[in-house]
């Protein structure tokens, strides 16, 4: 996942687009991992009884579930390292994976615990691809001929 | 002296890094009904004190200035605030609450610092300067 394996960083440097692109995903990818931090701090809020809502911690993922394919779109038009490309995709597939997790959890209590180890997944690689598309996007600046 | 205090800081790190997933695993099994919250618990006095051995063996392993600063945060973040913000549920839950993201902010701080430690251990020479 390197910057170097970056498809525009070696070339003429990336288009305006794919640039503008670089900076939403990781304005985006930020936004991701902070969600995840305000959805956790929703569970907490649950458990230490600040709040009687116990929907708060489960609407809020529908509310940031959409950065995701934003997320992916963004990739794809940043032109993004294969490594980052394939993040992004594992990130879609930790989400998909974490909604479902609770729900499973009924039919098999051991698949439980996995929801709590999977957000710090969640967190770990959102915060992960934002600093990798950063220097990604720092790698691009500095190509001869980039636009940025 | 350097090299050992070196490859302790790598072990404690990584010790550490894995102790929090535990945890948090441990957490889930509490809020999911698999056991009570008394692992989580127990497991989270186990593994409080290692960033403060962690300082410790920094002075023999004279890390780079960044990684002594972000073992002073994971010492601060994840043996003080942390286990005290539980707590303060009865001054405010709204604080407490803030025990669950605070426990990302250690893993993320954890994980820095582990995947620092390693070229730490693997160096022979000292790099206070950096």
């Amino acid at each position: 996942m390197s910057a170097a394996g970056d498809r525009s960083v070696a070339g003429p440097g990336p288009p305006d687009l794919a640039l503008r692109a670089r900076a939403g995903y990781r304005w985006v990818a930020w936004l991701f991992a902070a969600c995840v931090l305000v959805q956790v701090f929703l569970v907490g809020m649950e458990l230490f009884e600040a709040t009687a809502d116990e929907s708060l911690h489960r609407n809020f993922a529908y509310v940031y579930g959409w950065l995701l394919p934003v997320l992916l779109l963004l990739a794809k038009l940043g032109r993004m390292s294969t490594g980052l490309f394939a993040g992004t995709v594992l990130l879609l597939v930790l989400y998909a994976v974490q909604t479902i997790l609770p729900a499973l959890s009924k039919a098999v209590p051991v698949l439980g615990p996995l929801h709590a180890i999977n957000a710090l997944a969640l967190f770990g690689l959102g915060v992960f691809l934002a600093q990798r598309a950063a220097r990604s996007s720092a790698a691009a600046d500095q190509a001869p001929g980039s636009a940025g | 002296m350097q090299r050992a205090g070196r490859f302790l800081f790598a072990i404690l790190a990584w010790a550490f890094l894995v102790g929090v997933v535990v945890q948090v695993f441990l957490a889930g099994v509490g809020l999911f009904g698999v056991s009570g919250m008394d692992l989580h618990v127990g497991f989270g006095y186990m593994i409080v004190y290692i960033p403060l051995l962690m300082l410790i063996v920094a002075l023999a392993a004279r890390p780079d200035r960044r990684t002594v600063w972000l073992t002073v945060a994971l010492f601060v973040f994840g043996s003080v605030i942390q286990p005290t913000l539980p707590y303060l549920r009865s001054l405010s839950p709204f604080i407490a609450a803030l025990h669950p993201p605070n426990a990302l902010l250690v893993f993320w701080l954890a994980a820095m610092v582990a995947r620092r430690s390693l070229p730490l251990a693997r160096s022979h020479e000292a790099t206070t300067t950096r």
